[in-house]
Order: C-alpha cells, then sequence, then structure tokens
C-alpha cells in the first residue's frame, strides 16, 4: 500500500470510510495522505452548501393534470399509430396504384379524342365543304376541278 | 424472467384478476424494487406509477437545478421526464435499475436543452435579487438568521461556488451532480453515462481535483 494507491481512491474512503486495514495503517502513519483526505473533505463539505431549492407545491399537480391529458389522447394516437401501420401504407399504396392505372386505361381510349381523331374529323368536314364548293362551281358555270373522261 | 412470469405477465384469466385486484387495492410498493413497480404501472395501475413520481420528483427536480440552474425550467424539465416515464410504461423492460434508466431520460434532456439553447442562455444576465419570473423565488434563498452584509456575502460564495462546478467538462460535471448529490455509485453512473466503471472513476477522480483545487479560497 502506497499512497498513489490511498490518493487514487479518496472518494471511496470518504464516503465509506476506510475498509482495508493497510489503508488505515497507512493513513495513521503517512501525514500526507491524512492531510490530503482532510482537504478533499473540505471540499465535499464547501460542495454541500450548494443546495437545490424545494418543488414548486404545484409540480405534482400539473404533472397529473399532464397525465391525464396523455391518457386522453392516447385513442386518437392509437388511430394515428395505426394509420403508420405498414400493411396500411401498402393497402393505400396498392388502392393508388389501381386508381392510377385505371384512369390511364380509361384515359387512353379517350386520348385520341383530343388529337388524331379530331384531326381527321376535321379533314373530313374539309372535304366535304370542297364537294360542296365545286358542285356550287359546277352548277354555275363556273370552273371545276373535275378530271375530264377521256 | 421470474418478475414476467410471476405477478407482472400472467397468463391464466384467474391470475389477471388477481393483478386487477391488487391493483385496485391498497398495494404495498414499499416491498417492491422499483423496476417492479415500474412494471406495475405498465399494467395501467396509475398508482404505481404516481408512487414514483411521489419518490423522485424531489431528486429529480434537484438534479435538473444543479443541471440547468433554474428553478423553474428544471421543474419544467423534470415534469418531461416523468412525461416521458408515463407514454415508456408499456415498454419498460427493467433491463436495468429504474433509477438508471430515469437518470439516463433526464441527463439526456438536461444536455439536448443545454446545447439547444447554448447562445440563448449565454447572453442572459441573472439577476440575484429578481425573483424567478414562475415560481417567484430568489436564485438562493436568503438566510433569515444572517445580516444584509452577511447574505450578500454568502450569495457571492455560492455563485462563485456554482461557477467553478459549471466550468467542469459537460461528463465530469453530470457524474459529480449524480455522486455528490444523487448519492449515486460507479456502477450506476458508468451505466447512466454509457462508461466502464473504471473510467466512471477516474473521470469523477480528476473532477474532485480539479474542485479541490479551484475551490481551495472557500475551504
Amino acid at each position: 500500500m502506497n499512497c498513489n494507491d490511498v490518493r487514487e481512491n479518496l472518494i471511496e474512503l470518504l464516503t465509506d470510510g476506510p475498509a482495508d486495514p493497510q489503508v488505515k495503517t497507512h493513513l495513521s502513519q503517512c501525514g500526507a495522505c491524512t492531510a490530503e483526505l482532510a482537504s478533499m473533505r473540505k471540499t465535499m463539505a464547501v460542495l454541500d452548501e450548494w443546495e437545490a431549492p424545494e418543488p414548486s407545491p404545484y409540480f405534482l399537480t400539473r404533472l397529473r393534470a399532464h397525465v391525464k391529458e396523455e391518457r386522453e389522447k392516447a385513442p386518437a394516437a392509437k388511430w394515428v399509430a395505426w394509420l403508420r401501420r405498414p400493411v396500411l401504407a401498402v393497402s393505400l399504396a396498392t388502392m393508388l396504384a389501381t386508381g392510377g392505372l385505371l384512369y390511364r386505361l380509361t384515359v387512353g381510349t379517350q386520348a385520341p379524342d383530343n388529337g388524331a381523331v379530331a384531326d381527321i374529323e376535321s379533314l373530313d368536314k374539309n372535304h366535304d365543304l370542297i364537294i360542296d364548293t365545286d358542285l356550287v362551281n359546277e352548277l354555275t358555270g363556273g370552273p371545276s376541278d373535275d378530271v375530264a373522261e377521256p | 424472467m421470474a418478475l414476467k412470469s410471476g405477478l407482472f405477465m400472467p397468463t391464466a384469466t384467474g391470475r389477471m384478476q388477481g393483478v386487477a385486484e391488487m391493483a385496485a387495492s391498497h398495494v404495498p410498493y414499499d416491498s417492491l424494487s422499483d423496476a417492479e413497480v415500474m412494471l406495475r404501472a405498465g399494467t395501467d395501475d396509475d398508482a404505481a406509477y404516481e408512487y414514483l413520481v411521489t419518490k423522485y420528483h424531489r431528486p429529480m427536480i434537484a438534479f435538473m437545478y444543479r443541471m440547468c440552474r433554474s428553478q423553474a425550467l428544471a421543474e419544467e424539465l423534470a415534469q418531461e421526464v416523468f412525461l416521458r416515464v408515463y407514454r415508456s410504461r408499456k415498454t419498460y423492460a427493467a433491463e436495468a435499475k429504474f433509477t438508471t434508466w430515469l437518470y439516463r431520460i433526464a441527463t439526456n434532456l438536461a444536455v439536448n436543452h443545454a446545447r439547444d439553447h447554448k447562445v440563448e442562455r449565454s447572453g442572459k444576465v441573472v439577476s440575484l435579487d429578481e425573483p424567478d419570473e414562475e415560481s417567484g423565488t430568489t436564485l438562493d434563498v436568503a438566510d433569515p438568521t444572517l445580516n444584509v452584509e452577511q447574505n450578500i456575502l454568502r450569495r457571492e460564495r455560492l455563485q462563485a461556488i456554482k461557477k467553478h462546478v459549471m466550468a467542469l467538462p459537460e461528463k465530469q460535471r453530470t457524474a459529480v451532480f449524480m455522486h455528490k448529490y444523487q448519492g449515486m455509485d460507479y456502477r450506476e453512473i458508468a451505466e447512466v453515462l454509457k462508461l466502464s466503471e473504471s473510467a466512471t472513476k477516474s473521470l469523477l477522480f480528476r473532477a474532485y481535483e480539479v474542485l479541490r483545487e479551484r475551490l481551495k479560497e472557500f475551504v
């Protein structure tokens, strides 16, 4: 047992006392270690001066109110938790994907209405108009684009 | 675990009724460990939760007060600690001592709060004479047995002591609070701070050596 062994255990010596008889013997013979121990004891006494205040009388009342709130919102929280379940998330994703696919299929069949079909209809109308104009020209003795038969 | 298979995890209906009856009637929580009481709180035994809050709210507020140096904030943070305990009551596994778990929640909360509000706090001037906004108490209650001058000296001395303790690195300071003021042993502090027992011992040794040097003038 040397001074280092004792000094490394000063804290335990202060709280529990010298349990080891060797430490006790060393302390009774070593003035430096005894002084170290006394100095640490004084430091601890200084630290004891820092007292914590008493809790406010409303602390427990406030906490109970918070706990009550927590308990009351628990059913809602369960719903949220249920909504967050992976199975539900997968179901929702599948529903969204199916919906998207159906929409795409439905719109897909109607899509030419807005594009090619409209153009074809427009061409048909123009063709009818040209024929009508040609007919009027022929009736009024105007020029005709009919090719003369040989 | 004997605990779970016995009292707290009943399998038969009759056993379940027995537990419910026990919860409803007066249970001598003093005869149970805190972990056992917490497991009971997990079965919606509100009296068990209340017992733990009543038992630990004072030391918890004191711990938080030293961590953040404001009584109002200490109480606010302590409320949050106990609310987190309540929210986790169903998942509490009793793998460690109840107090280890409790102080781990508290330490994380206090350290995170201090980090989040570091800039705010550094710019705040705290008056020693003005009462706290919420609690209405002054930071250090005057000793009625001392005269005005002695009280001022006492306050200044206390502020200086606090300043020296607060100047310790975060982990050393937290360890000192738990060891010196909460009466926790090396093993428990080590578990809260996620250190080895020998590292905790060495951390505390260094902290107390620094404090002994810095507090010499107050001895």
